[in-house]
């Protein structure tokens, strides 16, 4: 009986305070990484993580983005449900559904189109009509983005002490217009573990993506080549991360990734290894990681048929990387994050940091592009604030623009933007 | 007694703050709760309602039209349809003054769809009991597919649409033990006429009226709602000067729908209310039709001082449009949740919900045909969009303020200039509507 009681607390003291505040924008204002503590949005990644949180809703109000000329509009809205289920025999049963959340899959298929990755010959301009001479390939052949975003999983826990979880996703898109046929999809699964013994604990899960492009499109002039494109790829994910506890606050998080990705004829591989530290705080939580990652990837030379051109800019830098060229780099990457509740029981402050040094080598057929150290687009800093009811089960957690506090009061942040994401979470 | 006190509870908890923008601000759709607008579907309502004033002081928005009913419904090809008119408006044939503004993008800077409405139950004993409401200048189901078929602007310029005026409800009726039942009539009109140079007289006239009515009907702790309606637009455009699109000068075009939805009370987590829905409705306006089956099943649960619900609704749906020789049809699934809850102080509210349609359609232009995946907007400015929220100001539980936010409110310093630049625009509120029980 006392073994059983304290192996209850110990899950409480485990969980309770992974549960404080847990959304997307508590994620990113407290140091963009879930690598090493706990949080709602890993069950994107190890639906096994679900059952721990309990009956929750969550979801965000979206991102805002300047999209030029003054005009803002927020986009990564989405919104999820959990809801878990006792039985009388002691199983407990969860499930959730997740609409609209971007998949990884897409985030790097977006990112392809929005840097012009893949920029081809526009065939005298028609391809795209006034697109220049070099086009983006996925700009010319108008694919439709991905839409539903819908990932369903649930989870069954014999006991306290063990989580499975299974998680199916799909995302995609398909338009026809006469003979011309476009369809995007990403079909994906994954499948988790959560174990705990001795207040410890270990989560492991797969992640499996298969991305699939069609587009076919006539242009009934000999000088234009039609576009005929059909591609697929296979992505994994790997997780593994324990949390053991040292004492009743403080807990450290070894962890190991290994992503394959494969898509549009990109290849890529990660390696990771990393250790972090958790230390509960009185109303708050502090944690601070690194995490080693060896990087591969490899461009295509052709996409579609069509040649990739390097961009006219020079600085690899800032511009997309020319076709065929590969990547090896050293990245290591150092994050903490702190959140506290400050003056009143409703009111929270967060602030993280995330930054990735990166020894990166690239080339093509032995000629060296570039050597040295590297620092891509990553946000360093940011800070958020939660407002809440005291015992915490509804929270919006806001992410606050960083020029904010350095401008006028009465008219500050860019273009007067207080708060560039908001998301919330209700525990029922 | 029990039974009935059971019932009284369970309604009287799910029509708190049950206004439009509680609606809007909380999953966009009431097709698996119970508020005062459905009162305006199954006018059976009001006999577990109560007595209640309710209104909208209505509606702004800078960016986009108001009047979008059934958004999906043609909007990519728009552009691309021949005989699509661009001219803004309709003059009058002598003087040239504007008659009719049709104008496609109809920005509502100041508050549009204003209206107010009334409902009262007498009781004449325990068991019977009579009840009646009226409600004016109210934008029926009917009346805003007529808007949206105007200000497609599908039709050649000349054509005379008139904005509907006397906007009215009527409702009877009557509660029998367990059992609600009441009719109800809407009523909307035009009549333009103009002194022709022959002393003749020319111009359009319109009428749009619709029957309907309902029932509801106890069953122990569950409530069975079945309801339905017809609907005509009676069209007629006479006389020299104006010539019609549709080369007609009279028309009469019907409309139906029919619907159910059972409340089932059940035991589950505390007392999880489950509630099937199906519906039909045709609507047919000029040359334009529409026809939408839909079902599904939702869900509500009362959370400590809120609300929460949830469903998912299949639809199907089919649209002609002979002038711009369109045909439409699609299907999909509708998934939506809404939330309420006291936060901080009981007479604040804080509400936030989504809406997310996924499906098909297949579009005939003339001869082009194009088959596509389709679903509603994230960030448009239109109240069909993927999320919204708001809050009620409830005080002491009878005089209740609903407000629909600008879903950028909440991001942008409210003394800055920056929340111009956002999809929904300067507003920091789009909607405003109260109740108060009697």
């Amino acid at each position: 009986m006392i073994m059983k009681m304290s192996k209850t607390i110990l899950f409480a003291a485990l969980f309770i305070p992974g549960l404080l505040f847990a959304t997307q924008a508590r994620v990113e204002s407290m140091g963009n990484n879930t690598d090493f503590i706990k949080d709602e949005t890993s069950a994107s990644l190890n639906p096994a993580t679900a059952p721990a949180f309990g009956n929750m809703l969550s979801g965000s109000l979206g991102q805002i983005k300047e999209t030029g000329n003054g005009q803002w509009t927020r986009d990564e809205q989405w919104f999820a449900g959990v809801l878990s289920y006792p039985l009388p025999s002691g199983l407990r049963l969860t499930g959730g559904v997740t609409l609209n959340k971007t998949f990884e899959i897409e985030k790097l298929y977006n990112s392809f189109k929005d840097n012009n990755t893949f920029l081809v010959y526009n065939y005298g301009d028609k391809l795209i009509p006034g697109g220049g001479d070099r086009v983006d390939y996925l700009d010319a052949i108008e694919m439709p983005e991905p839409f539903a975003d819908i990932y369903a999983f649930g989870c069954v826990s014999p006991n306290e002490d063990l989580d499975f979880g299974l998680g199916v996703r799909y995302a995609g898109n398909k338009k026809t217009v006469e003979e011309d046929n476009a369809e995007i999809s990403i079909v994906g699964g994954n499948l988790g573990i959560v174990y705990r013994f001795f207040g410890h604990s270990i989560e492991g899960s797969i992640n499996f993506d298969r991305f699939s492009l069609d587009r076919t499109k006539v242009f009934n002039d000999t000088n234009v080549k039609d576009i005929n494109i059909s591609e697929q790829g296979n992505n994994f994910d790997v997780h593994l991360r324990s949390f053991i506890s040292l004492s009743s606050k403080n807990t450290v998080v070894p962890i190991m990734i290994l992503n394959s990705r494969h898509l549009l004829g990109f290849n890529t591989t990660d390696l990771g290894l990393g250790f972090g530290f958790n230390r509960e705080l009185h109303k708050g939580l502090i944690w601070a990681g690194a995490k080693y990652v060896y990087h591969k990837s490899a461009y295509p030379d052709r996409i579609g048929g069509l040649q990739i051109y390097p961009s006219d800019a020079s600085d690899v830098n800032s511009t997309p990387l020319p076709g065929g060229v590969e990547e090896i780099s050293h990245k290591m990457v150092y994050s903490f994050g702190v959140e506290k509740k400050m003056l009143w029981d409703w009111f929270a402050i967060r602030v993280g940091g995330n930054k990735v040094y990166e020894y990166l080598r690239v080339s093509k057929d032995d000629f060296i592009y570039q050597k040295g150290l590297y620092e891509r687009d990553v946000d360093a800093v940011a800070w958020g604030i939660t407002l809440g009811t005291p015992d915490d089960r509804l929270k919006f957690d806001v992410t606050v623009s960083e020029a904010f506090p350095y401008s006028s009061f009465l008219s500050g942040g860019e273009d007067g933007v207080l708060v560039s994401r908001i998301s919330a979470a209700l525990k029922f | 007694m029990v039974t009935q006190l059971i019932l009284l509870a369970l309604f009287m908890a799910l029509s708190v703050n049950a206004t439009e923008s509680r609606i809007e601000s909380m999953g966009k759709r009431d097709i698996f709760f119970r508020d005062d607008m459905s009162i305006f579907r199954n006018p059976a309502g009001i006999g577990v309602l109560g007595n209640f004033v309710t209104g909208s002081l209505g509606f702004v928005s800078d960016s986009k039209e108001l009047v979008l009913n059934n958004p999906r419904l043609v909007t990519s090809v728009d552009t691309s349809i021949s005989c699509s008119t661009t001219t803004g408006g309709i003059f009058h044939p002598s003087t040239s003054q504007l008659v009719f503004d049709t104008s496609y993008q109809v920005k509502t800077g100041t508050p549009t769809n204003q209206w107010f409405g009334v409902v009262y139950n007498y009781e004449l004993n325990p068991n019977f009991a009579l009840f009646g409401g009226a409600a004016f200048n109210r934008e029926d189901d009917l009346l805003l597919f007529y808007n949206a078929q105007k200000n497609r602007r599908l039709y050649k310029t000349g054509t005379v649409f008139p904005d509907l005026k006397g906007k009215s409800d009527f409702i009877l009726g009557a509660h029998f033990g367990k059992i609600n039942a009441a009719a109800a009539y809407y009523h909307a009109s035009q009549e333009a006429k103009y002194q022709g140079t022959n002393d003749s007289t020319f111009g359009p006239s319109i009428s749009l009226n619709r029957f309907n009515g309902g029932t509801e009907i106890g069953l122990g702790s569950h409530s069975l709602e079945i309801f339905g309606g017809i609907g005509q637009i009676i069209y007629s455009n006479t006389g020299e000067g104006f010539e019609s699109a549709l080369d007609i000068k009279e028309k009469t075009d019907n409309s139906l729908y029919l619907g159910s939805r059972l409340f089932f009370q059940t035991k589950i987590g505390g007392g999880i209310v489950f509630v099937p829905a199906v519906n039909y409705a045709k609507k047919a306006v000029f040359d334009s039709s529409i026809t939408i089956i839909s079902g599904g099943i939702g869900g509500s649960y009362r959370l400590e001082n809120g609300f929460f619900w949830c469903g998912m609704e299949w639809e199907n749906y089919s649209a002609e449009n002979d002038s711009a020789d369109i045909k439409e049809s699609g299907q999909g699934m509708h998934f939506n949740f809404g939330i309420e809850k006291s936060l901080i102080w009981k007479w604040l509210i804080v509400r936030v919900g989504g809406h997310r349609y996924f499906g098909t359609r297949e579009i005939e232009v003339g001869n082009i045909k194009t088959e596509e995946w389709v679903q509603n907007s994230e960030d448009s400015g239109l109240s069909d969009d993927l999320l919204g929220f708001g809050i009620g100001l409830n005080y002491q539980n009878r005089l209740r303020f609903d407000i629909t936010f600008n879903e950028a409110t909440p991001y942008f310093n409210p003394f800055g200039k920056g929340l111009e630049g956002s999809s929904n625009g300067g507003h920091m509120l789009l909607r405003i509507s109260s109740t108060f029980s009697l």
